[in-house]
């Protein structure tokens, strides 16, 4: 076996279910979950190093997994396409927490794959809009709005479950390295 | 922190982990196993194509600085001896000089051009793309499958004006914006789903590190290390944009990657002069779909990391 597989091999088996919970989060449904996983190991170990460290493989199949999210390729097959009006259409169960977390999970499930990546990423995975826009190669600005549109559609079926508009605007310090053009020619 | 929905997640991904707790390991392992080895092994063909080409290129290197690249003989021509500098500044021009192309592209020696190889048509990143037929990335390409192994000069650009940024934290990543000018006296038609940048150091500048093997990794699987992602967003909402002579053509690539795992971490970190170009996949003659080719785009800039300061995004 190598190197590579006996990593493989140990990310399953040690960090399989927080992964693979991951993948529910993202998708609300067990066989698009095993199928999203599955893309996002083959897309961490095709081109592995054979010393890739056990955290940075996690990390990489978490990242994999948002990244096929966003960019479409599980939806193509097992999601349903962009369609504000489901989630609209859900109504709160207020006399179950239980419930009322349940259809929370829906709700966040029914936004398009953007806002969903952009809002789990910001609630479940506590990550500021600047670091969630890194993390998708997208512009700060373009995150901050999926987040806001998101909200809005939560909020409007779960009102008073307490989105709070503060949570999108919190933002952290971050290191940047300026670079500078001195030079031009082949 | 809104907790309720935070706790509707993270009951979410208890109860899934549980439940995926109680299956057997091997039921993912295998499959996943299975399929990272049949593309490793499809890479290795792939890696020894590679290698023929670039020493094909040495070989060639003294034609290949020329202006105007002589055109390639057949195989069984006797190659010149002259052997040309082997570090990471020559190596665009090297690699000038390969075979031939696989799905039905057409090569022409006398024009610019660098194949991005694949096992299949439907391989080919611009074409996975389309299958998304998402609107929301139509402009997106991922270059993670993409596996560049010759080029020439391509038609003539220039007035390169560029942007970039290297943030390093959470993640690495680099970001480019540009614009260029077609100096030609024809249109130039430009997918606009195929283009990236490519990034070169110095020779020895980074030793034998991460990024001195990627810069000069040309013919590997990936322009990129692992780990990382290529994505080109471009202004134009088409397939492909014609970019009339005297008209110029811009737009932004990001290049992400795990902290402390690659090129760009590594870059950021040693300071190093950053050779960067921009290079887009090209139809000649039109219609979209005809032979392409990927071209460079203007002119290559040096960029030097000058400072590092602490920003905060608002």
């Amino acid at each position: 076996m190598g190197s590579w597989a006996e990593t493989l091999d140990t990310l399953v088996r040690e960090r399989g279910s927080a992964l693979y919970g991951y993948a529910y989060v993202l998708t609300g449904d067990h066989y698009a979950a095993d199928d999203l996983l599955q893309d996002a190991l083959y897309r961490a170990f095709r081109h592995a190093r054979s010393n890739m460290p056990l955290d940075a493989a996690h990390a990489y199949v978490r990242r994999a997994m948002r990244t096929a999210l966003v960019d479409g390729h599980r939806r193509s097959r097992t999601r349903p396409q962009r369609d504000h009006r489901s989630a609209d259409a859900r109504e709160p169960d207020a006399t179950a927490a239980s419930a009322t977390r349940n259809a929370l999970h829906e709700a966040v499930l029914s936004l398009p794959p953007r806002e969903r990546t952009c809002v789990i990423m910001r609630y479940f995975d506590g990550l500021n809009a600047t670091q969630i826009a890194n993390e998708l190669g997208l512009q700060p600005g373009t995150v901050r709005r999926y987040l806001a549109d998101g909200v809005a559609t939560l909020s409007r079926t779960h009102g008073d479950f307490g989105l709070s508009p503060e949570d999108l605007t919190v933002e952290e310090q971050e290191t940047f390295v300026i670079v500078d053009v001195k030079e031009a020619g082949r | 922190m809104t907790t309720e929905l935070q706790e509707a997640l993270e009951r979410a991904s208890r109860e899934a982990g549980q439940a995926f707790a109680a299956r057997d390991a091997a039921e993912v392992i295998e499959p996943a196993a299975r399929r990272v080895r049949r593309h490793r092994a499809r890479l290795t063909g792939f890696a020894t194509l590679g290698s023929v080409a670039v020493m094909t290129g040495m070989l060639w290197g003294a034609e290949a600085l020329s202006p105007l690249p002589a055109p390639l003989e057949p195989a069984s021509t006797p190659l010149p001896t002259v052997v040309a500098e082997d570090n990471s500044w020559a190596t665009l021009e090297l690699a000038a000089q390969t075979g031939p192309r696989r799905h039905g592209e057409v090569r022409k020696n006398s024009v610019a051009g660098m194949i991005c190889n694949h096992e299949s048509p439907t391989d080919d990143p611009r074409v996975s793309v389309a299958r998304v037929n998402d609107p929301t990335v139509s402009h997106a390409t991922a270059f993670e499958d993409c596996a560049p192994v010759w080029f020439k000069r391509g038609p003539s650009t220039g007035d390169m004006r560029s942007n970039i940024s290297i943030t390093q934290s959470p993640e690495a990543r680099l970001s480019l914006e540009f614009s260029v000018v077609n100096t030609s006296d024809q249109p130039i038609e430009i997918d606009t789903e195929s283009v990236f940048m490519w990034v070169e150091t110095a020779p020895a500048e980074m030793g034998d590190g991460p990024l001195a093997t990627y810069s000069r990794t040309l013919v590997g699987p990936s322009m990129w290390l692992d780990q990382s992602t290529v994505h080109a967003l471009l202004d134009s909402g088409d397939d492909s944009t014609v970019v009339e002579p005297g008209e110029r053509f811009s737009g932004l690539i990001v290049a992400n990657e795990l902290a402390g795992e690659g090129p760009l971490s590594d870059a950021a970190s040693y300071r190093t002069p950053l050779k960067i170009s921009v290079w887009a996949r090209i139809h000649e003659g039109s219609p979209s779909g005809d032979a392409s080719y990927l071209v460079q785009l203007g002119e290559t800039l040096t960029h030097y990391i000058t400072e590092q300061v602490t920003l905060s995004d608002r």
